[in-house]
C-alpha cells in the first residue's frame, strides 16, 4: 500500500466530526427559524374561515424540523461529551485544502467541470459542449486511453443528443448564436 | 363470465398486429423506465398521437403496457447506478444499489424482476375480479382518509435511515418543507418564491432525486476511488445454479419473500386505488411495510443491501400500477399521473370511463386486462436475458461508467421540464446529499417527504374546510381514525420495541425473533 493510499484509508476510517454534524443541525435550525419568520407574509391568506391558511402547513413542517434539529443537536452534544471529545467536539477531519490527495483533487475537479458545463450549456449548447465535457470528466477521474476516450465522447454526446431530440422529442439546450445555428442544423439533418 | 371475457381479451391481444404493438410498447416502456429523465408518464404522453391511428383497444392497450414496463424498468438503473430510472424506483435504490456494491448485482436484478412481475400479476388479478368493489370502497374515501393514509406513510418513514429516528424525522420534515415552495394549492398565493419564477413553479422532485441519489453517488465514488458496479461474484453461484435451464427466477423466492409478496401485493394494489397516490407512493409504503414483515435480524439490515429491501418496494409499486387502473376504469378518476394521461386518451377516442365502462366497452376493458397480465408475465419470462444483459455493465471501465451516469443525470434533470434551473437544483442537492449522507442523514426520508407533502396538504386543508375547521373530522370517520391511531403507534412502537426488554419479550411471543428466511 502506498503512503497516499494508506493516508486515504485512514481518512476513510475517521469517524465524521461531531462538530460538523452539529453544524448541520444548526444550519437546519437557522433555516427553519428564518422561514418561519418569512411565513408571516402569507399567514392570513385563506379560502374561507375554516381553512387554516396558506402558512399552516409550511409552519407545521418547519416546527417539526426545528424540534427534530434541536433534539438532534442536544443528542450530538451529549454524545460528544460522553466520548470525551476524542473524536467529538474538538476533532476536525484532516481534509483541509492544504493536504489534497489525488482522489480529493479528482473530486474537486469533477465538481468544477460540472459547474463549467452547466454554465457552458446555456451558451454553447449540448451538441457542442457534451463531447468536451465527457472527455474532460473521464480524463479528470483517471481514464487515460485518449483514442478510445475521444471516440466515446463524440459517439455518446451525439447519441444522447439525437435520441432525446428525435426519439423522445426533448430538445436539449441548443446554446446561443452560432452554436444554436449549428445545433438546429444538425438536429434537422434527421 | 369474467373468464370468458378475459379469454376474449387474450384472443384480441394475441393477434399479430396487437402482438407487434405489445412488443413495441413493452420495449418502449422498459427503455423509458430505465433511462433517467424519461419516465412512463412522459412516454405515454408522447405516444398519444400514435393512438389516433389505432382503434381504441389497441391504442389504450399500448399505453397501459408502456406504463407497466416503465414501472418495472426503473429498478434496473436504481440497482446498477443508484439512479432511479423513474420515481417509482426511489426505494429500490436503498437496498438494490448496496446489493450491487456487495457483489450481488445478479441477485438484486433477479429479485426485482421476480417481485415486479409478482406484484403486477396479483394487482392485475385483483383489478380484474374486484374492480367494482374496490371502486365502491375508493369512492367512500374522502380527504380525511387520504390525509390519514399519508400521515401513516410519514410515520413509517421514521424507520428509514440507519435507525436514527431524530435524523430521519429531520430529513422527512425538510422534504415536506421543500414541497411547499410555489403556489399554495388552495388559494393560489405564492409561498417562499422571493420573486423567482422558477420557485413559483415549485421544487420538482426529479432533479432532487437525481441529485441526492445519482450525482452525490458519482462524487462519492470519485473521491473514494470505488466503483458503481460491484465486481464480486460471491454468493451468486447458487443463484446461477438455481436459474440454469429455466427462464424463471429461483422458486425459492416464493418461500423467501412469502410475507412480503402476499402483503405488499394486496396493499400496493389498495394504495394504487387511492386517487392521486400511484406507484411511487406504493413503493414508499411497500418498503416500510417490508421492514415490518421480516424478522428483526433482517429488518436491521434494511438499507445495507438485503434482497427483501428490493422485493418489498418492487412488489408494491407494480401492484399499485395495476391498482391505479381501478378508479380510472370504474370511476373515471385517474389513480396516478400516468393514468390521468391514459384517461385523456380514452376521452380522445370518445370513450368516457365510469361505472358502466365494463358493461358497455367489455372487449376494450378485457383487452387492457389481458395485456397487463401478459406484460407482467413477459417481464418474468425475460428475467434471465435481462439479468445477463445488464451484468455486462461490469465490463465498462469505471471512469467511463461514472462519466455516463454524470451526463445522464444532467440530461435527466434538464429533460423533466426543459429548464436549466432544474440542473442547478440537481447540483445543489447532489452536493448537499453527499455531505448529509456522510454524516448519516439518510436522504430517502427527505425525498419521501417531498413526494408526500404536496399530497398531504390539500387533503388536510380541504378536510378541515369541509368540516368547518373541526379537527375531530379526522377521528370521527372510522377509516381515518384507525389510520391515524396506526400512524401514532407506528411512530412510537418501534422505539419501544427496539429499546426495551418488553419489546424483546413481545417479539419472542409473536415468533418474530430469529425466524429464518
Amino acid at each position: 500500500m502506498s503512503e497516499e493510499e494508506g493516508t486515504e484509508s485512514l481518512r476513510e476510517q475517521t469517524p465524521p466530526s461531531a462538530m460538523r454534524d452539529m453544524l448541520i443541525s444548526l444550519a437546519f435550525i437557522v433555516l427553519a427559524a428564518a422561514f418561519l419568520a418569512v411565513s408571516g407574509q402569507f399567514a392570513d391568506v385563506r379560502i374561507s374561515d375554516p381553512d387554516p391558511g396558506a402558512a399552516f402547513w409550511p409552519r407545521a413542517t418547519l416546527v417539526v424540523l426545528l424540534i427534530a434539529s434541536l433534539l438532534n443537536l442536544a443528542l450530538l452534544y451529549r454524545q460528544a461529551k460522553r466520548d470525551d471529545d476524542s473524536v467529538g467536539l474538538g476533532a476536525v477531519a484532516p481534509d483541509g485544502l492544504g493536504s489534497l490527495n489525488q482522489k480529493q483533487r479528482q473530486y474537486l475537479t469533477a465538481i468544477g467541470l460540472s459547474v463549467v458545463f452547466f454554465f457552458a450549456l446555456e451558451y454553447v449548447g449540448f451538441f457542442a459542449g457534451a463531447p468536451f465535457f465527457l472527455f474532460a470528466f473521464a480524463y479528470a477521474i483517471g481514464y487515460r486511453d485518449l483514442g478510445k476516450l475521444a471516440v466515446f465522447s463524440i459517439v455518446v454526446g451525439l447519441l444522447i443528443f439525437f435520441a432525446f431530440r428525435n426519439v423522445m422529442n426533448i430538445a436539449l439546450p441548443y446554446g446561443q448564436g452560432p452554436f444554436r445555428q449549428l445545433s438546429v442544423a444538425v438536429a434537422n439533418l434527421f | 363470465m369474467v373468464i370468458e371475457n378475459l379469454a376474449a381479451g387474450f384472443g384480441n391481444v394475441l393477434t399479430p398486429f396487437h402482438m407487434l404493438l405489445f412488443t413495441v410498447a413493452i420495449t418502449l416502456g422498459m427503455l423509458s423506465g430505465a433511462i433517467p429523465g424519461m419516465n412512463g408518464t412522459m412516454t405515454v404522453v408522447l405516444m398519444i398521437p400514435v393512438t389516433y391511428a389505432l382503434e381504441p383497444a389497441a391504442g389504450i392497450m399500448m399505453l397501459a403496457v408502456i406504463y407497466a414496463g416503465a414501472v418495472y424498468a426503473g429498478s434496473i438503473s436504481a440497482i446498477l447506478f443508484k439512479v432511479p430510472g423513474a420515481p417509482e424506483a426511489i426505494m429500490t435504490t436503498l437496498d438494490g444499489y448496496p446489493m450491487n456494491q456487495n457483489g450481488q448485482l445478479r441477485e438484486a436484478i433477479s429479485t426485482a424482476v421476480f417481485a415486479s412481475a409478482f406484484g403486477g400479476i396479483v394487482g392485475t388479478i385483483i383489478l380484474i375480479f374486484f374492480s367494482p368493489a374496490l371502486a365502491e370502497f375508493a369512492i367512500q374515501l374522502s380527504d380525511p382518509e387520504f390525509f390519514a393514509v399519508i400521515l401513516l406513510g410519514l410515520a413509517l418513514v421514521s424507520t428509514i435511515g440507519a435507525g436514527n429516528v431524530t435524523k430521519a424525522t429531520m430529513m422527512m420534515s425538510f422534504g415536506l418543507f421543500l414541497g411547499v415552495f410555489g403556489f399554495d394549492p388552495l388559494t393560489g398565493t405564492t409561498r417562499f418564491t422571493f420573486g423567482s419564477s422558477y420557485l413559483a413553479s415549485g421544487i420538482d422532485f426529479i432533479p432532487v432525486i437525481l441529485g441526492v441519489f445519482a450525482f452525490s453517488e458519482v462524487l462519492k465514488q470519485v473521491q473514494s476511488g470505488g466503483s458503481l458496479v460491484g465486481g464480486g461474484e460471491e454468493g451468486e453461484t447458487n443463484l446461477d445454479e438455481a436459474t440454469s435451464g429455466s427462464m424463471f427466477p429461483p422458486f425459492s423466492y416464493f418461500k423467501r419473500f412469502s410475507r412480503i409478496l402476499g402483503f405488499n401485493s394486496v396493499m400496493g394494489t389498495l394504495i394504487g386505488v387511492l386517487p392521486g397516490a400511484g406507484a411511487t407512493t406504493g413503493a414508499l409504503f411497500g418498503y416500510t411495510f417490508g421492514q415490518r414483515l421480516v424478522p428483526k435480524k433482517i429488518r436491521e439490515k434494511f438499507g445495507t443491501g438485503v434482497p427483501e429491501g428490493v422485493a418489498a418496494p418492487e412488489v408494491a409499486n407494480n401492484a399499485a400500477c395495476s391498482g391505479a387502473f381501478v378508479p380510472l376504469l370504474t370511476l373515471g378518476i385517474p389513480g396516478s399521473a400516468t393514468t390521468a394521461v391514459i384517461l385523456a386518451a380514452f376521452i380522445l377516442h370518445g370513450i368516457r370511463p365510469g361505472p358502466s365502462l365494463i358493461s358497455t366497452q367489455g372487449p376494450l376493458v378485457y383487452t387492457i386486462f389481458a395485456a397487463l397480465l401478459m406484460a407482467n408475465v413477459a417481464i418474468l419470462l425475460m428475467n434471465k436475458p435481462i439479468v445477463k444483459l445488464f451484468i455486462q455493465v461490469r465490463h465498462i471501465p469505471r471512469e467511463l461508467l461514472l462519466t455516463l451516469i454524470m451526463v445522464f443525470t444532467i440530461v435527466g434533470a434538464f429533460a423533466t421540464r426543459n429548464i436549466m434551473a432544474d440542473v442547478w437544483t440537481m447540483f445543489i442537492f447532489g452536493i448537499g446529499g453527499y455531505y448529509l449522507e456522510k454524516y448519516n442523514y439518510s436522504v430517502a426520508p427527505m425525498v419521501i417527504g417531498l413526494v408526500l407533502g404536496p399530497l398531504a396538504e390539500p387533503s388536510l386543508r380541504r378536510g378541515l374546510t369541509k368540516a368547518q375547521g373541526d379537527w375531530m373530522v379526522f377521528m370521527n370517520r372510522p377509516i381515518s381514525a384507525v389510520l391515524i391511531v396506526l400512524a401514532v403507534f407506528t411512530f412510537f412502537i418501534p422505539l419501544i420495541m427496539d429499546s426495551t426488554q418488553f419489546g424483546d419479550r413481545i417479539r419472542d411471543r409473536l415468533g418474530l425473533t430469529g425466524v429464518d428466511q
